[in-house]
């Protein structure tokens, strides 16, 4: 079955050597441009003021974006960062993928802070190049540099012109600038306005190169069968069975590595993907499930309300909680339940490696490279430097792909192979092997005086901890966990006490799109609207008075380059409400629900519009949406991550549900683990608020106002307080 | 030995009659725009035509396609430039785009059927393809401009 026809310019090419190579994923014009080779494509180009810049005499102009494109628009907004100051159209630049390397600071996709941490460092990049050429063009002409002007990849003074291309070489001779000038924003042509994501040509050509379609001469699949319980063993496997399977190469057994990431698995290894599915099929291995095996999604949940009956750790302090609640009128109390759950990209995750001797070679759709040849290094015990990551399309990721647990997979099987390999995972194994959003349950309590006037907020939340899936990563909930939607919580409450326990779990925990943010917005929203409900108010009154005066707010932790202002808050809820029609009448049994949330920095509101029929079936009618994330960088991105966070968010309440059955998850595929349709989408309308200087989260802030603002319109409508998700299965008639 | 008729062409592979064409057309044609989802049918991400009529290449033998016409998104046209593709640039429809030859390969099929399908043929055609970027509402808005009809979902 050795066969394998290609088309060849879509195919990867021998790399000579690992340093110095790059992959490019795409161009935005001419498609023979769009070649994924290693190597062969990346000429130096003579002039190179830093890592991100390239020119050559040819006039080509060579951008590396260092951030991954997972569906955000990360790659085109580097480009348009590094395109506005450099002064060149877009659509005559070559984009190259970089490789894993720390000189190019953090290339880590995560956290929505792609275009927040670099809005300054590519401009920067971008200028410097700039100021060189336009430097090298008034030296060329005996005139000031600031008579001359750039534009479209030349510099100009009055009749004069000449192109990059053409000043290439003069202008690497010239010292670079520490400090270039940048432009005013009022100045930026690029920056601000709609760009089709660069590679949206060779997607709908079907010749993006995903992790999944990396092919190399010699290239061996791998399947992967792993312990269905974390921690177990292999006892037994028929090798010789799955060796049966025409097509299939080699079986081999995979030991968890030290760091944690991977689990107990055999593998097997084929010429293609169904002959390793079918061997791995006949593997029939006899697990030792270990110690986990007896926890269930009951004793999951039990440990978490167990946990949260009693006072836990103080998150944060403000007045006397349990003097306002001793003095109080009334307390009112909420319990808010929210389960596992998994990404479900459309691409499973997929890593492909090659390894030399003491040299590895990495492809991988991941979203931290450098974390993938940390891991792969120390899994294969070589040097890091030995280590080449090239990075394709992800397919999806929402922080799964921040995990590098197939690509070490990938590496330790091409070594014992002795061949290329590609770690496949199925959607089974990418619902069954995640490191999980955590389960979580929290409990509120508000305390009222006389007059119903709040005294007192009280929020205890117990998920497990993302560190608790690493040995040394410790079972508590970090500062940074607490500071997504817990301590941040913006109402004046004039005395305050937050905590959070720690709980153990069972399955690995990770980032997935928003965090924590999902549950600690659902639960405060959700909260602040019944609060709003039970002394008799309007939810949008009550939230905005609870607000009160604009204030900076001091308590998460956070980068204080961008501190939290409750004034853009109240600003994106006020817009929201008003593009709604908030306060309308509605007809029976169709609701409004408000909610907002502030997260990555960013501040975003909705409104949901849904009903809910006699039969209990929920329909979702429209969304408002406004949100400040700062100057805008692509708008045409902005509106597209808040659709998409609308259909997560919206996902994730109806339906999003990860079990446990004697250790194991008991759901596998699209069946048990549905995603919205497109006839689940609402109609969606977003207003956009620019505020302050620098731009901030656009990939994840969305999805977490998207629970309550429903559970909110789902009570509108109903007069049912859903406290417990997912929406499925209960009675919303 | 089997032969195919893939975009056009007659291909022969060596594979197991049982093998679904998915992993026939991208191991061992090489041809890597259909993708794998969920291997069962649920997701749509693996949709070819096969005779015209939009099928899910991971239930599909290859034996099963044996002798019928296979159009991938490969072979939708030859430089991109089919309407329904045009029409999913111009609404800067993909986020990721993983799932959008398959959403496209059902968009043509739906066209070719009902040239102006109405919001509830658009569902009803696309309901069986999954996009978990939520993309659905440039979908539907590609799907009218290719159908030259105003309205979109957004």
């Amino acid at each position: 079955m050795s066969g394998i026809t290609k088309v060849s310019r879509r195919s990867f090419l021998q790399t000579t050597g690992l340093a110095g190579s790059a992959l490019i994923l795409g161009v935005r014009s001419g498609r023979a441009a769009f070649l994924p080779v290693p190597g062969a494509a990346s000429p130096a180009g003579v002039f190179e003021p830093n890592v991100f810049v390239g020119i050559g005499e040819d006039g080509v102009v060579r951008l590396t974006v260092h951030r991954q494109e997972m569906g955000q628009g990360a790659r085109t907004a580097c480009c348009m960062l590094l395109a506005e100051e450099l002064e060149v159209d877009l659509d005559d630049v070559k984009v190259i993928q970089a490789l894993a390397d720390p000189k190019y600071g953090s290339q880590s996709t995560g956290g929505s802070t792609t275009v927040r941490l670099n809005w300054l460092p590519l401009r920067r990049a971008g200028a410097a190049a700039r100021e060189m050429l336009v430097e090298a063009a008034a030296l060329r002409w005996g005139v000031p540099a600031a008579d001359c002007s750039a534009e479209s990849g030349a510099v100009l003074y009055g009749s004069e012109r000449l192109t990059y291309g053409e000043l290439a070489a003069a202008a690497a001779e010239l010292p670079v600038p520490d400090d270039p000038a940048l432009k005013d924003m009022a100045e930026f042509k690029l920056i601000g306005t709609p760009q089709r994501l660069l590679d949206t040509e060779d997607m709908v050509r079907g010749e993006a190169v995903y992790g999944y379609d990396v092919d190399l001469p010699d290239l061996l699949i791998a399947s992967v069968e792993r312990s269905p319980v974390p921690k177990g063993s292999v006892l037994g496997y028929d090798a010789d069975a799955a060796r049966a399977v025409h097509g299939v190469v080699d079986v081999i057994a995979l030991e968890p590595i030290s760091t944690g990431l991977t689990n107990a698995g055999v593998a097997v290894l084929a010429t293609n993907t169904w002959a390793a599915m079918q061997g791995r099929t006949a593997l029939d291995i006899e697990w030792e499930p270990g110690p986990l095996a007896t926890e269930t999604s009951d004793s999951h949940r039990g440990r978490l309300e167990e946990i949260a009956s009693r006072p836990g750790k103080a998150a944060r302090i403000e007045g006397d909680y349990d003097a306002a609640a001793g003095a109080a009128d009334r307390v009112i109390e909420a319990t808010y339940h929210a389960p596992y759950a998994v990404h479900a990209m459309m691409e499973p995750p997929a890593a492909t490696a090659r390894v030399d001797g003491d040299r590895c070679e990495v492809w991988s759709a991941t979203q931290a490279p450098q974390w993938t040849a940390g891991e792969v290094a120390g899994a294969l015990g070589i040097p890091g430097e030995n280590v080449a990551v090239h990075v394709t399309l992800l397919g999806g990721a929402f922080g799964r792909k921040s995990k590098p647990d197939y690509a070490v997979e990938a590496a330790l099987l091409a070594r014992k192979a002795g061949r290329p390999v590609k770690v496949l995972f199925t959607r089974e194994d990418e619902i069954r092997h995640s490191f999980y959003h955590p389960e979580s349950y929290q409990l509120l309590r508000a305390t009222l005086d006389t007059e119903g006037n709040p005294t007192g907020w009280l929020h205890r939340s117990v998920f497990p901890a993302i560190g608790w899936t690493f040995p040394d990563g410790g079972a508590a909930p970090s500062d940074q966990e607490l500071g997504l939607g817990l301590t941040t919580m913006p109402y004046r409450f004039p005395n305050i006490r937050i905590e959070t326990g720690t709980v153990p779990s069972s399955v690995r925990i990770g980032w997935m799109r928003s965090v924590c943010n999902m549950f600690h917005a659902t639960a405060v929203q959700s909260f602040m609207d019944e609060l709003a409900h039970e002394t008799g108010r309007d939810p949008v009154e009550f939230h905005m008075e609870m607000l009160g005066a604009p204030r900076i707010l001091d308590v998460d932790g956070g980068d204080s380059q961008f501190p939290y202002d409750t004034g853009r808050l109240k600003a994106v809820g006020e817009a929201v409400a008003e593009m709604a029609g908030w306060g309308r009448e509605m007809p029976d049994r169709r609701g409004l629900g408000f909610a907002m949330h502030y997260s990555f920095y960013s501040y975003a509101a909705m409104v949901a519009d849904v009903s809910v029929n006699t039969e209990g079936e929920l329909t979702v009618h429209q969304v408002d949406i406004a949100i400040d994330c700062g100057p805008v960088v692509n708008p045409d991105a902005i509106e597209a991550q808040m659709q998409g966070a609308v259909a997560m968010g919206m996902s994730l309440a109806r339906y999003g549900e990860i079990t446990l059955r004697e250790g194991a998850v008991v759901q596998g595929n699209f069946d048990d683990y549905p995603v919205a349709r497109m006839s689940e989408m609402p109609k969606i309308n977003l207003r956009i608020i620019q505020t302050g200087t620098v731009p901030t989260g656009i990939g994840e802030p969305g999805v977490p106002p998207t629970m309550p603002a429903l559970m909110n319109a789902i009570f509108a409508a109903t007069g049912k307080r859903i406290r417990d998700l997912p929406l499925e299965g209960q009675d919303l008639g | 030995m089997i032969t195919l008729l893939v975009n056009g062409k007659r291909r022969t592979v060596d594979a197991d009659p049982s093998m679904p064409l998915l992993w026939a057309l991208r191991d061992l044609l090489g041809l890597r725009g259909t993708k794998y989802g969920c291997g069962v049918g649920l997701c749509g991400s693996c949709t070819i035509h096969m005779d015209g009529v939009p099928v899910r290449s991971c239930l599909t033998t290859v034996e099963s396609a044996s002798g019928k016409a296979i159009t991938t998104i490969e072979g939708l046209s030859e430089d991109g430039d089919h309407p329904v593709q045009q029409a999913w640039i111009e609404a800067n429809a993909p986020q990721c785009g993983y799932c959008h030859p398959g959403q496209i390969m059902s968009a043509v099929a739906l066209l070719e059927r009902t040239p102006k399908p109405t919001a509830e043929e658009i569902d009803v055609a696309m309901a069986g393809n999954l996009c978990r970027c939520g993309s659905y509402l440039r979908i539907r808005e590609a799907i009218y401009r290719a159908a030259g009809s105003e309205g979109g979902g957004s």
